[in-house]
């Protein structure tokens, strides 16, 4: 399991914003924003990051977190 | 928005599929009647091929030996140029469905490639039999080698790793968001 968190629920309660609102900021479509949301997504490109951050003014560390609890179970478990 | 071309691209990939079907009905409709033809006059009826070939040609019974083996040794031709076909109507209703770079038209490529090379040994192997058989009865056998067939062999096996290449990449970019 990827230990790598997409904090956009997040970030958008916050900013009191809709996926909606935030698809017609950045120009990103909204099937792709929700594919990101979820966690589905397998990459991130630069120019997304940057239009999200701008967007939500928020710096990339805001959006995408390190669960290093779910690293930790990775490694302890059996293979 | 669709590229330019694309509907005339469709077109024409329609017209590809239908002209596909239709060879392959020939192959079947015609390679099977004339190796059943082959092996019927050579096994069943030769003194009457020998009788009628004797007219023509001072070596009948080479002629006869040609026909009991080249005949039979190109039907396998009709099950490869069979698996060329399909494969190919497979590949075009992928890119109708938006799906031409994937892995599975690499491995139809690949098939393909494998069938053409089946197609081209046998096409090496009766021909210079033919010639052999050409050269104690006089007559021309219709066989020539060529370069054509051996490089798009040839061809189709790059394709397939870049086919297979490619689809890998774009597996990958699906997930970029």
């Amino acid at each position: 399991m990827m230990a790598i968190r997409i904090n956009l629920d997040d970030l958008l309660w916050q900013r009191r914003m809709t996926l909606t609102q935030l698809s017609e900021a950045v120009g990103i479509t909204l099937a792709n924003l929700s594919i990101l949301k979820t966690g589905k997504a397998k990459a991130i490109r630069f120019s997304t990051l940057d239009a999200i951050c701008r967007a939500l003014d928020c710096q990339p560390g805001a959006l995408i977190t390190f669960d290093a609890a779910v690293a930790d179970d990775d490694r302890s478990a059996p293979a | 928005m669709m590229p330019t071309g694309h509907a005339e691209a469709m077109t024409m990939l329609s017209a590809a599929r239908w002209v596909l079907r239709t060879l392959n009905w020939l192959n079947w409709g015609v390679g099977v009647p004339i190796v059943l033809i082959g092996i019927v006059v050579g096994f069943i009826y030769p003194d009457a091929f020998l009788h009628a070939a004797a007219g023509n040609t001072g070596a009948p019974e080479a002629l006869l030996g040609w026909l009991r083996i080249a005949l039979p040794a190109t039907a396998p031709i009709i099950l490869f140029v069979h698996i060329i076909f399909t494969r190919l109507i497979a590949i075009i209703d992928s890119i109708g469905l938006g799906a031409g770079f994937s892995l599975a038209n690499a491995q139809r490529l690949r098939t393909i490639a494998w069938a053409l090379l089946g197609t081209q040994l046998i096409d090496l192997a009766v021909g210079l039999y033919s010639v052999r058989v050409g050269a104690q009865t006089g007559e021309y056998m219709g066989w020539g080698f060529g370069f054509s067939g051996w490089l798009a062999v040839l061809l189709l096996f790059v394709l397939a790793q870049f086919f297979r290449d490619g689809a890998a990449m774009r597996a990958e970019l699906d997930g970029t968001i």
